[in-house]
Protein backbone atom coordinates (compact mmCIF):
# COMPACT_ATOMS: atom_id res chain seq x y z
CA UNK A 1 0.00 0.00 0.00
CA UNK A 2 2.73 2.71 1.16
CA UNK A 3 4.70 2.96 -1.56
CA UNK A 4 8.47 2.85 -1.97
CA UNK A 5 10.16 5.11 -4.33
CA UNK A 6 13.57 4.28 -5.42
CA UNK A 7 14.23 6.58 -8.67
CA UNK A 8 12.73 9.82 -9.73
CA UNK A 9 11.08 8.79 -12.41
CA UNK A 10 9.00 6.13 -10.46
CA UNK A 11 7.19 8.97 -9.35
CA UNK A 12 4.85 8.73 -11.99
CA UNK A 13 2.99 5.64 -10.64
CA UNK A 14 2.22 6.92 -7.94
CA UNK A 15 -0.51 9.53 -7.95
CA UNK A 16 -0.38 12.71 -6.49
CA UNK A 17 3.30 11.34 -4.91
CA UNK A 18 5.19 14.20 -6.95
CA UNK A 19 3.42 17.26 -6.04
CA UNK A 20 3.88 16.35 -2.37
CA UNK A 21 8.16 15.74 -2.29
CA UNK A 22 8.29 18.86 -4.84
CA UNK A 23 6.53 20.77 -2.61
CA UNK A 24 8.79 19.39 1.06
CA UNK A 25 11.93 19.90 -1.44
CA UNK A 26 11.42 23.26 -2.40
CA UNK A 27 11.20 23.91 1.43
CA UNK A 28 14.32 22.38 2.58
CA UNK A 29 16.63 23.79 -0.08
CA UNK A 30 14.78 27.12 0.37
CA UNK A 31 15.62 27.02 4.22
CA UNK A 32 18.72 25.77 3.85
CA UNK A 33 19.67 28.20 1.05
CA UNK A 34 17.97 31.36 2.89
CA UNK A 35 19.82 30.40 6.21
CA UNK A 36 23.28 29.48 4.54
CA UNK A 37 22.77 33.03 2.88
CA UNK A 38 22.45 34.90 6.09
CA UNK A 39 25.38 33.26 7.27
CA UNK A 40 27.89 34.27 4.70
CA UNK A 41 26.48 38.16 5.69
CA UNK A 42 29.20 37.20 8.91
CA UNK A 43 31.97 36.99 6.85
CA UNK A 44 34.59 38.76 7.68
CA UNK A 45 32.52 40.17 10.39
CA UNK A 46 32.30 37.57 13.23
CA UNK A 47 33.54 38.42 16.53
CA UNK A 48 36.88 36.34 16.07
CA UNK A 49 38.56 35.07 13.40
CA UNK A 50 38.12 31.71 14.07
CA UNK A 51 34.18 31.71 14.61
CA UNK A 52 34.22 33.77 11.46
CA UNK A 53 35.63 31.00 9.48
CA UNK A 54 33.62 28.57 11.26
CA UNK A 55 30.47 30.43 10.21
CA UNK A 56 31.11 30.71 6.55
CA UNK A 57 32.47 26.50 6.48
CA UNK A 58 28.51 26.14 8.03
CA UNK A 59 27.33 28.40 5.05
CA UNK A 60 28.76 26.44 2.45
CA UNK A 61 27.78 23.63 4.37
CA UNK A 62 24.31 24.76 3.97
CA UNK A 63 24.16 25.59 0.69
CA UNK A 64 25.69 22.56 -0.39
CA UNK A 65 22.31 20.96 1.62
CA UNK A 66 20.42 23.34 -0.62
CA UNK A 67 22.46 22.49 -3.80
CA UNK A 68 21.66 18.69 -2.88
CA UNK A 69 17.34 19.56 -2.63
CA UNK A 70 17.35 21.49 -5.57
CA UNK A 71 19.03 18.80 -8.01
CA UNK A 72 16.48 16.43 -6.19
CA UNK A 73 13.51 19.02 -7.54
CA UNK A 74 15.46 18.78 -11.10
CA UNK A 75 15.33 15.26 -11.64
CA UNK A 76 11.35 15.21 -10.75
CA UNK A 77 10.22 18.41 -12.65
CA UNK A 78 13.16 18.71 -15.52
CA UNK A 79 13.77 22.16 -14.23
CA UNK A 80 17.54 23.42 -13.93
CA UNK A 81 18.74 23.60 -10.08
CA UNK A 82 20.18 27.14 -10.64
CA UNK A 83 17.34 28.60 -12.20
CA UNK A 84 15.18 27.21 -8.82
CA UNK A 85 17.91 28.94 -6.65
CA UNK A 86 18.11 32.09 -8.27
CA UNK A 87 15.62 32.77 -10.47
CA UNK A 88 12.36 32.37 -8.29
CA UNK A 89 10.62 35.60 -6.98
CA UNK A 90 9.79 35.89 -3.03
CA UNK A 91 6.42 34.99 -3.51
CA UNK A 92 7.33 31.79 -4.83
CA UNK A 93 10.01 31.10 -1.84
CA UNK A 94 8.80 28.40 0.54
CA UNK A 95 11.53 29.25 3.42
CA UNK A 96 10.46 29.55 6.72
CA UNK A 97 9.94 33.51 7.53
CA UNK A 98 12.11 32.88 10.58
CA UNK A 99 15.24 32.42 8.60
CA UNK A 100 14.87 35.48 6.05
CA UNK A 101 15.07 38.15 9.03
CA UNK A 102 18.13 39.97 9.04
CA UNK A 103 20.73 38.46 10.84
CA UNK A 104 20.58 41.07 13.81
CA UNK A 105 23.59 40.71 16.52
CA UNK A 106 25.59 37.98 17.13
CA UNK A 107 23.32 36.28 19.72
CA UNK A 108 20.80 36.40 17.48
CA UNK A 109 22.38 34.97 14.73
CA UNK A 110 23.39 31.89 17.23
CA UNK A 111 20.22 31.74 19.26
CA UNK A 112 18.60 31.47 15.30
CA UNK A 113 20.77 28.93 14.36
CA UNK A 114 20.05 26.64 17.16
CA UNK A 115 16.64 26.50 17.43
CA UNK A 116 16.71 25.98 13.19
CA UNK A 117 19.23 23.30 13.52
CA UNK A 118 17.45 21.61 16.28
CA UNK A 119 14.28 21.82 14.08
CA UNK A 120 16.48 20.56 10.99
CA UNK A 121 17.61 17.43 12.99
CA UNK A 122 14.18 16.18 13.87
CA UNK A 123 13.07 16.91 10.01
CA UNK A 124 15.93 15.00 8.65
CA UNK A 125 15.63 11.95 11.30
CA UNK A 126 12.02 11.94 10.61
CA UNK A 127 13.16 11.27 6.44
CA UNK A 128 15.91 8.80 7.42
CA UNK A 129 13.08 5.84 6.32
CA UNK A 130 11.06 7.82 3.90
CA UNK A 131 9.46 6.34 1.18
CA UNK A 132 11.58 8.66 -1.33
CA UNK A 133 14.41 6.78 -1.16
CA UNK A 134 16.57 9.30 -3.23
CA UNK A 135 15.65 12.27 -0.22
CA UNK A 136 16.68 9.18 2.45
CA UNK A 137 19.93 8.93 1.46
CA UNK A 138 20.71 11.99 1.14
CA UNK A 139 19.12 12.92 4.64
CA UNK A 140 21.95 10.50 6.73
CA UNK A 141 24.55 12.49 4.76
CA UNK A 142 22.66 15.84 6.16
CA UNK A 143 22.47 14.46 9.34
CA UNK A 144 26.42 13.93 9.85
CA UNK A 145 26.92 17.29 8.97
CA UNK A 146 24.32 18.85 10.96
CA UNK A 147 25.49 17.12 14.23
CA UNK A 148 28.49 19.61 14.52
CA UNK A 149 26.97 22.52 13.04
CA UNK A 150 24.26 21.87 15.81
CA UNK A 151 27.09 21.27 18.50
CA UNK A 152 28.77 24.20 17.71
CA UNK A 153 25.78 26.50 18.34
CA UNK A 154 25.42 24.59 21.67
CA UNK A 155 28.34 25.16 22.74
CA UNK A 156 28.72 28.97 21.55
CA UNK A 157 25.14 29.81 22.51
CA UNK A 158 25.51 27.71 26.40
CA UNK A 159 28.66 30.35 27.03
CA UNK A 160 27.28 33.63 25.49
CA UNK A 161 24.29 32.66 27.85
CA UNK A 162 26.85 32.67 31.17
CA UNK A 163 25.95 36.55 31.69
CA UNK A 164 26.79 39.69 31.27
CA UNK A 165 26.08 41.74 27.85
CA UNK A 166 26.29 38.83 25.89
CA UNK A 167 23.36 37.42 28.09
CA UNK A 168 20.94 40.17 27.61
CA UNK A 169 21.61 40.36 24.11
CA UNK A 170 20.62 36.56 24.23
CA UNK A 171 17.40 36.63 26.43
CA UNK A 172 16.46 39.39 23.97
CA UNK A 173 16.74 37.27 20.75
CA UNK A 174 15.04 34.60 22.15
CA UNK A 175 12.29 37.02 22.54
CA UNK A 176 12.17 38.44 19.58
CA UNK A 177 12.38 35.19 17.55
CA UNK A 178 9.83 33.14 19.90
CA UNK A 179 6.93 35.08 17.41
CA UNK A 180 8.43 33.70 14.79
CA UNK A 181 9.45 30.14 15.16
CA UNK A 182 5.73 29.12 14.27
CA UNK A 183 6.63 29.52 10.55
CA UNK A 184 9.40 26.43 10.75
CA UNK A 185 6.40 23.97 10.89
CA UNK A 186 4.21 25.71 8.19
CA UNK A 187 3.41 24.38 4.76
CA UNK A 188 4.04 20.98 3.79
CA UNK A 189 4.84 20.16 7.92
CA UNK A 190 0.62 20.49 7.90
CA UNK A 191 0.44 18.23 4.93
CA UNK A 192 -1.17 14.53 6.09
CA UNK A 193 -0.39 13.60 2.41
CA UNK A 194 3.31 14.08 3.27
CA UNK A 195 2.97 11.27 6.11
CA UNK A 196 0.25 9.39 4.39
CA UNK A 197 2.93 9.02 1.22
CA UNK A 198 5.65 7.93 4.14
CA UNK A 199 7.87 10.87 2.41
CA UNK A 200 7.96 11.78 6.25
CA UNK A 201 7.52 9.74 8.82
CA UNK A 202 6.71 11.88 11.83
CA UNK A 203 3.75 14.51 11.80
CA UNK A 204 4.36 18.04 11.76
CA UNK A 205 2.98 17.99 15.31
CA UNK A 206 4.81 15.55 16.46
CA UNK A 207 8.44 17.19 15.11
CA UNK A 208 6.66 20.50 16.92
CA UNK A 209 6.01 18.96 20.49
CA UNK A 210 9.52 16.62 20.22
CA UNK A 211 11.43 19.97 18.80
CA UNK A 212 9.69 22.29 21.50
CA UNK A 213 10.47 19.80 24.88
CA UNK A 214 13.87 19.65 23.34
CA UNK A 215 14.63 23.49 23.45
CA UNK A 216 13.24 23.89 26.65
CA UNK A 217 15.15 21.33 28.12
CA UNK A 218 18.74 22.76 26.97
CA UNK A 219 17.81 26.00 27.47
CA UNK A 220 16.71 25.25 30.94
CA UNK A 221 20.08 23.69 31.12
CA UNK A 222 22.47 26.33 30.19
CA UNK A 223 20.02 28.53 33.19
CA UNK A 224 18.45 30.45 30.42
CA UNK A 225 14.61 31.65 30.01
CA UNK A 226 12.23 29.56 28.46
CA UNK A 227 9.66 32.23 26.12
CA UNK A 228 5.93 30.76 26.44
CA UNK A 229 6.44 30.87 22.16
CA UNK A 230 9.64 28.05 22.36
CA UNK A 231 7.71 25.76 25.30
CA UNK A 232 4.50 25.71 23.08
CA UNK A 233 4.70 26.59 18.93
CA UNK A 234 1.27 27.11 17.52
CA UNK A 235 2.66 26.63 13.48
CA UNK A 236 1.97 29.86 12.09
CA UNK A 237 -0.08 29.18 8.63
CA UNK A 238 1.32 31.69 6.03
CA UNK A 239 4.63 31.39 7.81
CA UNK A 240 6.02 29.82 4.71
CA UNK A 241 3.88 31.40 1.88
CA UNK A 242 3.98 35.20 3.05
CA UNK A 243 7.75 37.07 3.15
CA UNK A 244 8.56 40.23 4.10
CA UNK A 245 10.98 42.73 3.05
CA UNK A 246 13.98 40.88 4.31
CA UNK A 247 13.59 38.18 1.73
CA UNK A 248 13.43 40.65 -0.82
CA UNK A 249 16.50 42.04 0.11
CA UNK A 250 17.98 39.07 0.27
CA UNK A 251 17.23 37.54 -2.94
CA UNK A 252 17.95 40.75 -4.82
CA UNK A 253 21.42 40.61 -3.31
CA UNK A 254 21.93 36.82 -3.67
CA UNK A 255 20.90 36.42 -7.50
CA UNK A 256 22.60 40.03 -8.33
CA UNK A 257 25.37 38.33 -10.27
CA UNK A 258 23.46 36.02 -11.58
CA UNK A 259 20.69 38.74 -13.30
CA UNK A 260 23.72 40.24 -15.06
CA UNK A 261 23.27 37.08 -17.46
CA UNK A 262 20.95 34.38 -16.53
CA UNK A 263 21.77 32.62 -19.61
CA UNK A 264 26.00 32.40 -18.65
CA UNK A 265 27.63 29.32 -18.11
CA UNK A 266 29.57 29.25 -14.38
CA UNK B 1 40.12 47.07 28.43
CA UNK B 2 37.73 45.29 26.31
CA UNK B 3 41.04 44.07 24.97
CA UNK B 4 42.45 43.10 27.72
CA UNK B 5 39.52 40.90 29.12
CA UNK B 6 39.59 39.68 25.72
CA UNK B 7 43.36 38.40 26.40
CA UNK B 8 41.90 37.06 29.51
CA UNK B 9 39.35 34.85 27.55
CA UNK B 10 41.14 33.73 24.45
CA UNK B 11 43.99 31.45 24.96
CA UNK B 12 45.93 30.08 21.73
CA UNK B 13 45.45 25.97 21.56
CA UNK B 14 47.86 24.11 19.19
CA UNK B 15 45.90 21.60 17.06
CA UNK B 16 47.03 18.03 15.92
CA UNK B 17 45.45 15.97 13.75
CA UNK B 18 45.22 12.42 12.62
CA UNK B 19 44.64 11.64 9.29
CA UNK B 20 44.38 8.15 9.50
CA UNK B 21 44.25 5.65 12.41
CA UNK B 22 47.83 4.06 11.53
CA UNK B 23 48.88 7.31 11.58
CA UNK B 24 50.41 9.46 14.68
CA UNK B 25 49.27 13.15 15.18
CA UNK B 26 50.72 16.05 13.52
CA UNK B 27 50.92 19.91 14.32
CA UNK B 28 49.01 21.36 11.67
CA UNK B 29 48.47 24.99 13.50
CA UNK B 30 47.07 27.00 16.45
CA UNK B 31 43.85 28.85 17.22
CA UNK B 32 42.41 31.45 19.53
CA UNK B 33 39.89 29.90 21.75
CA UNK B 34 38.43 30.01 24.93
CA UNK B 35 37.84 26.69 26.06
CA UNK B 36 38.99 23.52 24.99
CA UNK B 37 35.75 22.70 23.59
CA UNK B 38 35.49 25.95 21.49
CA UNK B 39 38.92 25.17 20.37
CA UNK B 40 38.25 21.83 19.06
CA UNK B 41 35.77 23.14 17.58
CA UNK B 42 37.27 26.19 15.60
CA UNK B 43 40.17 23.11 14.79
CA UNK B 44 37.54 21.35 13.18
CA UNK B 45 35.77 23.90 11.00
CA UNK B 46 39.18 25.96 10.62
CA UNK B 47 41.72 23.33 9.82
CA UNK B 48 39.53 20.40 8.35
CA UNK B 49 37.36 21.90 6.13
CA UNK B 50 38.20 19.92 2.81
CA UNK B 51 40.15 17.04 4.75
CA UNK B 52 38.79 13.69 6.41
CA UNK B 53 40.87 13.12 9.64
CA UNK B 54 39.51 10.24 12.60
CA UNK B 55 40.77 12.30 15.73
CA UNK B 56 41.80 16.28 16.88
CA UNK B 57 43.85 17.15 19.32
CA UNK B 58 44.23 20.83 21.02
CA UNK B 59 46.55 21.55 23.42
CA UNK B 60 46.71 24.83 25.23
CA UNK B 61 49.76 26.37 24.34
CA UNK B 62 51.11 27.25 27.76
CA UNK B 63 50.65 23.53 28.88
CA UNK B 64 53.47 22.92 26.31
CA UNK B 65 56.95 22.49 27.39
CA UNK B 66 59.86 23.21 25.49
CA UNK B 67 63.53 23.69 25.55
CA UNK B 68 65.22 27.59 24.89
CA UNK B 69 66.09 28.51 21.74
CA UNK B 70 69.16 30.54 23.34
CA UNK B 71 70.14 26.78 24.93
CA UNK B 72 72.06 25.51 21.64
CA UNK B 73 74.29 23.05 23.84
CA UNK B 74 70.94 21.14 24.83
CA UNK B 75 71.73 19.43 21.21
CA UNK B 76 75.02 19.53 20.75
CA UNK B 77 76.95 16.74 18.40
CA UNK B 78 80.66 17.95 18.18
CA UNK B 79 82.43 14.53 17.71
CA UNK B 80 82.09 12.67 14.59
CA UNK B 81 79.25 10.07 14.88
CA UNK B 82 79.35 8.42 11.35
CA UNK B 83 79.33 5.26 13.27
CA UNK B 84 75.76 5.46 14.70
CA UNK B 85 74.36 6.10 11.42
CA UNK B 86 72.99 3.59 9.33
CA UNK B 87 74.16 4.95 5.88
CA UNK B 88 76.72 1.95 5.71
CA UNK B 89 73.68 0.28 4.67
CA UNK B 90 73.55 1.26 1.01
CA UNK B 91 71.76 -0.78 -2.10
CA UNK B 92 75.33 -2.25 -3.10
CA UNK B 93 74.41 -4.11 0.57
CA UNK B 94 72.63 -6.85 -0.92
CA UNK B 95 74.95 -7.58 -3.92
CA UNK B 96 77.62 -8.07 -1.10
CA UNK B 97 76.45 -10.42 1.12
CA UNK B 98 75.33 -12.18 -1.89
CA UNK B 99 78.83 -12.87 -3.08
CA UNK B 100 80.13 -13.50 0.42
CA UNK B 101 77.52 -16.27 0.93
CA UNK B 102 78.63 -17.48 -2.39
CA UNK B 103 82.08 -17.89 -1.15
CA UNK B 104 81.14 -19.11 1.80
CA UNK B 105 79.31 -22.05 0.42
CA UNK B 106 82.17 -22.64 -2.13
CA UNK B 107 84.56 -23.06 1.53
CA UNK B 108 81.36 -25.70 2.90
CA UNK B 109 81.93 -27.25 -0.71
CA UNK B 110 85.77 -28.07 -0.47
CA UNK B 111 86.00 -28.72 3.27
CA UNK B 112 83.21 -31.25 2.79
CA UNK B 113 85.07 -32.98 0.05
Amino acid sequence: MAPVVSKPAEVALHPGYREVVVQFLTELADDELTLGHRDSEWLGLAPDIEGDIAFSSIAQDEVGHAAFCFDRIAELTGQEADVLAFARSAAERRNARLLERENGDWAETIVRHYLYDTFDRLRLQALVESSYRPLAEGAVKMLREEYYHRLHMQTVLARLGRGGEARERVERALYALADEVGSLFAGSLQDARLTDLRILRASGNDIASAWCEQVAAELEDWGLPVPAGLRTVRPAADGRTVHGAALQQLLSEMAEVYHTDPQATW
Amino acid sequence: MRLQEAEGLYHPYEVFVQYEHLQHHQHVGSVLAPSPEVALLMARENLLRRERAVNVWVVRKDQIHATAYGDSDFFAQEFDRSYRRVDGYSADNARKWKQFKQRALELEDMLGD
